[in-house]
């Protein structure tokens, strides 16, 4: 007794589907099949595996679902404007602190702030050339020779800016413990959109109150 | 109106920016689409993460749906590759061997046989279905779950209907293996 028949034969016999253009080959198989124990006990075995899985329990999805949904599309252009946005701020961001390395005014380190060259190099990646002219433009800013600049602003922004690290040390701390989590990416994010948006509101003052 | 042109015409709306054309077929379809991700992931948790990621990929690129195939042969695609990417994700760090559609070998049929149970306990059955390699898995689902034809099935997956059909037999194969331990 051999069984050298197409495996997708015995397939086709289950399932009750005649395969285009074989069916002498079917016909063998079922000549076979009338005397091979091995044959029978396949299909017999086979389909009661199939007729079990087509009687399978719905899983029944859960509630929530579409407001699951709903929010990862609300928030999925939010993030992209963002990040759009996000080089240009880095680079105000940046320039503040060289500048306020420069004028020494309100400067608790005397050095360089690492914070932001850190989260610098975390912003998505852009064309730079896009924002070459806004940041040549920032640069150009020279605080330092600012008689008139204020201190107490400083003080102000400082302040500001170390509760903000203290909260993305905290957000990084926890998207460290879990790298998947949505919602500690987003905390990230949105601490780190926070100072960036503090810097720049703080160069555009200096600007404005440049003489 | 058959299903096929409702959903076109949700398709044609949300492509437009109709959110709630977006939500009605969220709801004509989800149930199906959760059903097969949560057996192709084996938590709930895991296929809420899939069903999310599929919709948000349709929101995304539903005016580039060609209409060459019906929504819900399009949305399980989108499923079945979500799927079998976090599977992947998920073996490659779990270290372990990765399978593909096509390389897998038959085991050899058990002999003698008969061997299956008479009546296949549904528990056992689900536990074994979750041991198929993610490939296997995914096309027996689609036939011996979901009812999809092979043809079906070979568009979805850009397989041949006879690699399909070969799939379905080594999955049943292999169930048939793992259901007389």
């Amino acid at each position: 007794m051999t069984c050298h028949h197409d495996d997708t034969l015995l397939g086709d016999y289950i399932d009750g589907t005649a395969p285009p253009g074989r069916a002498d080959e079917m016909r063998a198989f079922v000549q076979h099949l009338e005397d091979c124990a091995r044959c029978q006990a396949l299909v017999r075995d086979l389909s009661l595996i199939r007729d079990a899985a087509r009687t399978l329990p719905v899983h029944a999805l859960p509630a929530g679902g579409w407001a699951r949904v709903e929010a990862a599309i609300a928030a999925a252009p939010a993030r992209a404007t963002r990040r759009a946005w996000l080089p240009l701020a880095a680079a105000a961001a940046i320039t503040f602190a060289v500048v306020a390395l420069d004028h020494g005014a309100g400067s608790t380190s005397g050095g360089e702030d690492p914070t932001v060259a850190a989260e610098s190099v975390t912003a998505p990646l852009f064309d730079e050339r896009e924002y070459a002219g806004a940041i040549e433009r920032l640069q150009t800013i020279d605080l330092a020779s600012n008689a008139d600049a204020d201190p107490a602003l400083h003080a102000a922004v400082r302040a500001g800016i170390e509760t903000l690290d203290r909260a993305i040390a905290d957000t990084r701390d926890a998207l460290a413990r879990e790298p998947e989590s949505v919602v500690a990416q987003e905390g990230l994010i949105d601490a780190l959109d926070t100072k960036v948006a503090l810097l720049q509101d703080t160069v555009a003052l200096m600007q404005d109150s440049t003489p | 109106v058959d299903v096929n042109t409702a959903d076109l015409e949700l398709a044609a709306r949300c492509a437009t920016g109709d959110g709630e054309a977006f939500e009605q077929l969220y709801r004509r379809h989800a149930g199906r689409l959760f059903n097969l991700a949560r057996r192709m992931m084996g938590t709930t948790e895991d296929a809420e993460d899939v069903l999310q990621n599929v919709f948000l990929q349709a929101h995304r690129t539903m005016d580039r749906f060609r209409g060459d195939a019906s929504i819900g042969t399009w949305l399980y695609r989108l499923t079945i590759n979500q799927c079998l990417d976090q599977l992947r994700g998920r073996r490659a760090r779990d270290a372990r061997v990765t399978d593909s559609l096509d390389a897998e070998e038959a085991p050899e049929p058990a002999l003698p046989a008969p061997a299956v149970p008479t009546v296949v306990n549904r528990m056992d059955l689900e536990r074994a279905i979750e041991h198929l390699p993610p490939g296997s898995r995914a096309v027996f689902l689609l036939h011996d779950v979901e009812g999809f034809e092979h043809g079906e099935i070979g568009r979805m997956l850009g397989i041949s209907e006879g690699t399909s059909k070969s799939q379905v037999h080594k999955a049943r194969l292999k169930l048939r293996t793992m259901l007389t331990r």
